[in-house]
């Protein structure tokens, strides 16, 4: 018998690595991989999906589970950002729901505190799944995982839903659960979180974390000036984004990013709080005039975006900010043919071939293309390398970037403390819909930023002077 | 996109055949437990075989004029749910459209042109109802139509009790309902497809919030949609007792296994293309004409409408089985 609880062969790897990756039974182990590698291999270990690339063996046998009640049948349990927990029920709820578990919340949470102090971890048990952090759901998955007795624990890409602090102190709880004979597999696409573990193989390039270059130039007016944004999640929140920065807004999941991107776009109003561009106030303007007004925003899904859609198509979707522009309608009719030209411009300068527009890296350079093309001011963007690998995270940031140093104001609403310190001139934190620190980049860690971003610390002598 | 069209057309064959075979299957199990010798030349006979070929009895003039009016209704839901909205309350405004053309052809003796405007003016009306509680009230559109639908049926048959309903006089509308039909589902492809609110609207229907970040008014857009529904869906009522079809309005029962599930089978199978609805719409009608001319002593003709719901659970099943959601990464 084969003393490795999981292995898996034939990895679809980008350029470096054998694609080979062994697990022993108690063993603390990651795996570098790009966002789209750890996404697959996860939905492949719970059942979700099977392309029949990789060959995944559990304890020797052969190991393709249909669906996530079989893999959780096999002891193996994944746990991903986007999480599995019902927003409605509390962590107290979901595991009386856990088999073999059925008892009142009191001995319910008992088992659970039980289980915290002995990992050493804390969760909110009363409150609904869908108000706690995305770090407490990510904990409370693992929790719910060891409550279950999974034998393996699968985390994928935990840095989306915690800091690298966080991390460290979770993995101090995850070592303890593999001395006590549970095997801990973790998908990182960060060094720094891969080398918490034991040990970790790199799947694919380790990435790079050195700043993109960028012109030396001189911080100019104030193009976008936010003020007491209050209302919606968010508490008082300021700022000003200036000519040739980029200023990146650091917050975890539900930090209110979301919030604020919509208060920008116009598809919200705040309570309370004023809006300016250039000097006037457009605490009124609809999406179309803020559009027309300079204000350029990439949401942050694809889906939000609107490109591509299944029911409309590529050159619709590339045209969905100005179709209804002369240059895109006569009368009430579109000028398709305008509007494929112009899809087809872009999607050559580019360098995208026909057929190529559909992949995730190519959605996003297609969508900030859209969205910069014209003459705007300030651009609010939203976690716009999400789920993309090193490289096409670098294309993005550079692209950032030259606008920066063509002097337009960027706003860069990130959930990754890195990207914020890669691409940012300028950092601030936010937390459950404040800001809670301001920082220059050149001089802050990413630790230290997690603990502003988890509200561990707020304020404080590195704040910066906003006036 | 052709391989889209395609695709789309064949999964609607499928959804069409897989039915078709769920059907055919309670009918043998019915005809099982009940009829005795030569079960299986009865089920053929008396069943399935009029079941296929009762549609063609009357000629294709006629097949295609009587699906004139599920083609409009279900042109009706198809719009909406280009904006993702869904529109359930086909049956409530076939009967209003229907009752409107009754009133207006027995008490004022309009000709068919003008109560069939009316009737579509009643059922824009009646359609703007769930559109403004929608947008007022932000209730979901799905119980909006689904209440209104009701309200509309219920109020339509206390008031079938006190006026003497009148029969419609028998004209031949078969060629100018069939060219409505085709106009119409011509002008809602084009418009959905060609112009700027049709944009709006398909933008609307991947999402609320992606059509308000490219800056869609979505309330109104909704609105409208609701609007443009509620008024094929009374020209759909309107057109159906002109032809004769319906005879009994309104009836409850019949106008929700009737021309609400017609329509929404029609657009269901159609997938929401406009194009598509009208040909779907003969199928369905093909089919419902088929089930009329069952032997009734043998199979009741509700099996004809159990095969049109067994259709639309098949196309419900498509639209949300795998890569629509379920097992995706």
């Amino acid at each position: 018998m084969t003393d490795y609880a999981l292995e898996i062969e034939h990895i679809p790897t980008v350029g470096n690595g054998e694609g080979l990756l062994k697990v022993r039974t108690g063993e603390f182990r990651a795996a570098l991989a790009e966002p789209s590698l750890c996404a697959l291999l996860s939905a492949e270990l719970v059942g979700f999906s099977c392309t029949g690339e990789a060959e995944y063996t559990l304890h020797g046998q052969p190991y393709f589970p249909r669906s996530p009640r079989a893999a959780l049948k096999k002891g193996v349990a994944v746990v991903t950002p986007e999480g599995a927990l019902a927003g409605d029920l509390s962590l107290t709820d979901h595991i009386r729901l856990l088999p073999g578990m059925l008892c009142g919340k009191k001995k319910a949470r008992e088992k659970a505190e039980a289980l915290c102090a002995a990992y050493g971890f804390s969760a909110d048990w009363t409150a609904p799944a869908g108000a706690l952090s995305a770090g407490d759901r990510y904990r409370g998955e693992i929790l719910l995982a060891l409550l279950r007795n999974s034998e393996i624990l699968v985390l994928c890409q935990p840095e989306a839903a915690l800091t690298l602090l966080e991390l460290e102190q979770l993995s101090a709880g995850l070592r303890k659960a593999c001395q006590q004979g549970k095997t801990v597999l973790l998908l990182t696409c960060r060094t720094g979180a891969a080398a918490l573990a034991d040990a970790y193989d790199a799947l694919s390039p380790e990435p790079d974390d050195t700043p993109p270059g960028r012109l030396d130039i001189a911080v100019g007016s104030v193009v976008l000036e936010a003020r007491n944004l209050t209302g919606n999640g968010l508490k008082d929140v300021s700022f000003e984004a200036r000519t040739g920065e980029i200023l990146a807004i650091a917050g975890l999941p539900g930090s209110g990013k979301q919030a604020l991107l919509d208060i920008l776009t116009g598809t919200l109003t705040p309570k309370e709080g004023r809006l300016r561009l250039n000097g006037r106030e457009i605490n009124d303007y609809s999406v179309r005039e803020r559009v027309r007004a300079g204000v350029a925003c990439m949401p942050g899904t694809d889906r939000d975006c609107g490109f591509p859609l299944e029911s409309v198509s590529v050159r619709e979707s590339m045209a969905l900010r100005r179709y209804r522009e002369p240059a895109y309608q006569e009368s009430g009719f579109l000028r398709k043919g305008e509007m494929g030209r112009y899809a087809g411009d872009v999607l050559t300068w580019l360098n995208i071939q026909p057929g190529e527009e559909t992949s995730a890296e190519n959605r996003r350079r297609c969508a900030l293309t859209r969205e910069t093309d014209g003459n705007f001011h300030a651009l609010a963007v939203l976690d716009p390398t999400k789920g993309l690998g090193e490289a096409a995270a670098r294309d993005i940031w550079n692209r950032l970037i030259t606008l920066r140093d063509e002097r337009r104001a960027v706003v860069l609403l990130t959930s990754d403390a890195r990207e914020a310190l890669l691409a940012g001139d300028r950092v601030l934190t936010l937390y459950r819909g404040e800001i809670t620190g301001a920082f220059d980049p050149a001089v802050t860690t990413e630790k230290e930023l997690g603990l502003y971003m988890t509200g561990r610390r707020q304020g404080g002598e590195e704040r910066f002077d906003e006036e | 996109m052709k391989n889209k069209g395609f695709r789309s057309f064949g999964r609607s064959l499928l959804c069409l055949c897989l039915g078709l075979l769920l059907g055919a299957a309670v009918m043998i199990a019915a005809a099982w437990l009940t009829l005795g010798e030569n079960r299986w030349e009865t089920v053929w006979r008396e069943g399935l075989l009029p079941l296929f070929t009762g549609g063609w009895r009357e000629g294709p003039l006629a097949l295609l004029g009587r699906a004139a009016p599920d083609a409009v209704l279900s042109l009706g839901i198809s719009l909406a749910w280009q904006g993702g909205i869904v529109q359930v309350g086909g049956a409530g405004l076939h009967a209003l459209g229907a009752a409107a053309a009754m009133l207006c052809a027995s008490l004022a003796g309009l000709p068919w042109y003008a109560c069939l405007a009316v009737s579509a003016l009643a059922g824009g009306l009646w359609g703007s109802v769930p559109g403004l509680l929608k947008v007022k009230l932000r209730l979901r559109e799905a119980l909006g139509t689904a209440l209104t639908a009701w309200l509309a049926i219920y109020v339509l048959q206390a008031a079938s009790t006190m006026i003497a309903w009148e029969q419609p006089a028998e004209t031949d509308l078969f060629i100018p309902a069939l060219a409505i039909a085709g106009v119409l589902a011509l002008l809602i492809w084009l418009g959905v497809k060609f112009t700027v609110p049709g944009l709006d609207l398909r933008v609307l229907g991947v999402s609320e919030k992606t059509a308000r970040y490219a800056g869609v008014d979505t309330g109104k857009t909704a609105f409208w949609a609701l609007c443009l529904s509620g008024l094929l869906g009374g020209a759909a009522g309107g057109l159906d007792y002109l032809l004769g079809g319906a005879n009994q309005l309104p009836d409850l029962s019949l106008a929700l296994t009737g021309p609400g599930l017609h329509g929404l089978a029609a657009a269901a199978l159609a997938g929401g293309h406009p194009l598509g609805a009208v040909a779907a719409a003969v199928a369905v009608k093909y089919l419902s004409l088929g089930a009329g001319t069952m032997n009734g002593a043998v199979f009741s003709p509700e099996m004809g409408e159990a095969i049109l719901a067994l259709i639309l659970y098949c196309c419900a099943a498509f639209a949300l089985g795998p890569g629509k959601g379920g097992r995706k990464a």
